[in-house]
């Protein structure tokens, strides 16, 4: 039985069970109200992007689902590599970082972790070794703080940057 | 940037300063650091910069004020002329800005700004911890989120240089933050600690506990920590429960009777430490009184400390809800153990490794207790031993070492595949006298049929008679297996498919470390490179 989801620009997308179920909150939201065959409205989410999560579930619809509480400690000791992205992964998220930013945002919508993850991460891998004025203006950010407060925070914080 | 233009002598107190500009900030981190430390300027000490300041230390300063006169006019100078100018050019931004602001639509924010705190932690949470500094200045949002990440994060892990170190105590004084760290580790080369136990890194290492109020845990290995610091942890840290004082030096009875004030010990963890004296001695007495007094502690580990019997008796008939107890390398006998287990009886974890007085009777009185893991490597026991723990204990046995048993034979392997039929880790190293019928007996009491509870097996040092066709029925036994450490003589295609299954050199050898199992060496304590 196919699922419908409609984006907020009203654009209708027709997809597989196991795609959407890729989806925590559309899983939820299946097993609750059952398979009415409506579409299923995500006013969070415009259509480009959601169009590309589909691609992604589409890809990973044969993935084991990872059940929440297993192996906590082995997600612990993943989280910290950032550096081990798939190669379809990598390429999926070769985008601008306005579509990255809006990607982890329906990711974390939709609850797909290992997306969220995947975002996460790439934009872990931007900010390492650049500094504060790079980040700014990698991301077109505003520094709203005074020399005296960034004075304060750079010797707070300044034995991190030795460890 | 005070670490290129300072110099910092770690024993003593002078400090010279070759760039003018660094001066006050150099100066304040250094007063900082030394107000917390009366010993070292109840002296008089001096402390000299390069120009015109000479700071004499008669009293501990207070901080600001030191600070010459001299500089703060300078500063205030400088500030004038930049002010001037930015006045003018000020005008004409705002020109700019109006013009910009009348033709442009009204501001989107881009997509970054949408991300909540949350969100924005969970991206740092995949930085290394040297690049949050520089994520904390860009804007107040993520600084808010990366300070919450650095300081309310579970614990301060800290690997730098002795410089570092003084640095991060100076910096503590200024930051709320402190009192919500709960957790603090930190890994250090040995003799450096050693060396440095009563000068700067001692003090530091005092004053960063007595500042930490809030400290519920406490990892220090590979190092040394002086007595005054675990006198702190001990009266200053309420909420202290957690102590892992792992292959420390220059550990003394005083200083664990000193920990032991802090009420709400759960666990106290010395392995790889020597404690300080070993054998015999009045003192031991008077810890096992404290430690006593920590009747929530849960895990206990306190090799080469001979306590004398009487004693221990006090001891454990105090600490009730004990569930993992190492006392290797002791003169324990098997009538205390008897005594242990009766006054404990949630302990499942126990480990005698080295300990020349047990025997057999150890064995018999595991066999009556709720232990499902037992370490008695290097202990005197034999098959009848064996057959006594297997009965008692059966399927509920989960991890057993009995490394360099010479007199167990096939007979003790038979019996324990047969009635521990769920044991998930086993060190027969060095029992010589058990050979492959023995082992196969063991791994596959009916044959065809796999043993999928066998994870860590280790037969370094065993009976040639284990050879590599013996070693090739284990590995299609034992399907989950993700360690075995083979004997020298086994080579070929067989070491490759282990290394194919369990990674370089059988897995993890470190797992038959039997102060492994305190879960100390996972997550929590790692050693940095």
């Amino acid at each position: 039985m196919p699922v419908v989801l409609q984006a907020s620009d009203n654009q209708q997308f027709t997809i597989e069970k196991a795609v959407a179920e890729r989806s925590m909150l559309l899983k939820n939201m299946l097993e609750d109200v059952g398979e009415a065959g409506e579409p299923i409205p995500l006013p969070n989410v415009a259509g480009s992007i959601l169009k590309k999560v589909i691609e992604y579930c589409e890809h990973h619809k044969e993935d084991p689902v990872p059940s929440a509480e297993e192996d906590k400690d082995a997600f612990e000791s993943s989280r910290r590599k950032a550096d081990d992205i798939d190669e379809w992964d990598a390429q999926f998220i070769k985008v601008g970082n306005e579509e990255l930013f809006e990607i982890i945002l329906a990711a974390n919508y939709l609850d797909i972790k290992p997306l969220l993850d995947l975002g996460c991460k790439t934009v872990a891998n931007m900010i390492k070794g650049k500094t504060p004025e790079q980040i700014r203006e990698m991301f077109n950010i505003e520094n709203d703080f005074t020399p005296e407060e960034e004075d304060q925070i750079r010797r707070e914080n300044e034995w991190a940057a030795d460890a | 940037m005070q670490s290129d233009n300072a110099e910092w002598n770690p024993d003593g107190v002078e400090v010279t300063i070759m760039d003018q500009d660094v001066l006050g900030y150099a100066l304040k981190v250094c007063v900082e650091a030394l107000a917390g430390l009366p010993a070292v300027v109840k002296g008089g000490r001096v402390m000299k910069a390069l120009g015109a300041a000479t700071v004499v230390l008669d009293e501990p300063p207070v901080p600001h004020a030191v600070v010459s006169g001299q500089m703060m006019e300078e500063e205030e100078e400088y500030m004038d002329e930049d002010s001037d100018e930015e006045d003018e050019d000020d005008e004409e931004v705002e020109e700019e800005d109006e013009e910009f602001l009348q033709d442009s639509p009204p501001h989107t924010p881009s997509p970054i700004q949408r991300l909540s705190p949350e969100l924005l932690f969970h991206i740092f949470s995949h930085l290394p911890l040297a690049s949050l500094p520089n994520v904390a200045l860009v804007n107040k949002i993520w600084s808010a989120a990366a300070n919450k990440y650095l300081w309310d994060h579970p614990k301060i892990h800290y690997t730098g240089s002795l410089k570092g170190l003084v640095t991060f105590y100076a910096n503590l004084c200024g930051v709320e933050g402190r009192h919500r760290v709960s957790k603090f580790s930190l890994f250090w080369s040995a003799d450096t600690a050693f060396r440095n136990l009563h000068g700067t890194y001692g003090r530091v290492l005092k004053g960063i506990f007595g500042m930490m109020d809030g400290l519920q845990a406490v990892h220090l290995s590979h190092g040394a920590v002086p007595l005054e610091a675990l006198e702190v942890l001990g009266e200053k840290c309420p909420q202290l429960s957690v102590v892992d004082l792992v292959d420390m030096r220059g550990l003394t009875v005083e200083g664990i009777i000193a920990l032991t004030q802090a009420g709400k010990l759960e666990r106290l963890n010395l392995s790889q430490s020597r404690v300080l004296p070993t054998f015999w001695s009045e003192n031991l007495t008077e810890l096992a009184e404290a430690l006593a007094t920590c009747t929530r502690l849960r895990t206990l580990c306190i090799p080469w400390l001979s306590i004398p019997d009487h004693s221990l008796h006090i001891l454990f008939s105090a600490v009730i809800l004990l569930e993992h107890l190492d006392l290797s390398s002791t003169l324990i006998t098997d009538t205390t153990v008897a005594s242990i287990l009766t006054s404990c009886p949630r302990l499942a974890t126990i480990i005698l490794d080295s300990c020349p007085q047990i025997t057999d009777e150890t064995l018999c009185h595991l066999a009556q207790s709720n232990v499902k893991n037992a370490s008695l490597s290097r202990a005197s026991i034999t098959d009848s031993g064996i057959l006594a723990f297997a009965r008692g204990r059966g399927a509920e046995v989960d991890k057993l070492c009995v490394c360099g048993a010479k007199d167990l034979t096939d007979f003790s392997m038979q019996i324990l595949g047969k009635h521990c039929t769920q044991i998930r880790l086993l060190d027969i190293a060095n029992c010589r006298n058990i050979t492959h019928r023995g082992l196969l007996s063991f791994i596959e009491p009916e044959h065809g049929r796999k043993n999928i509870w066998m994870r860590h097996l280790n037969l370094t040092g065993t009976s040639g008679m284990i050879t590599n066709e013996t070693i090739a029925s284990v590995l299609g036994a034992c399907p989950n297996l993700v360690t075995v450490l083979t004997p020298m003589h086994v080579r070929g295609k067989v070491v490759k498919e282990i290394e194919r299954r369990c990674g370089e050199g059988g897995g993890n050898h470190e797992i038959f470390f039997p102060q492994q199992w305190f879960g100390v060496m996972h997550g929590n304590v790692s050693v940095s490179r």
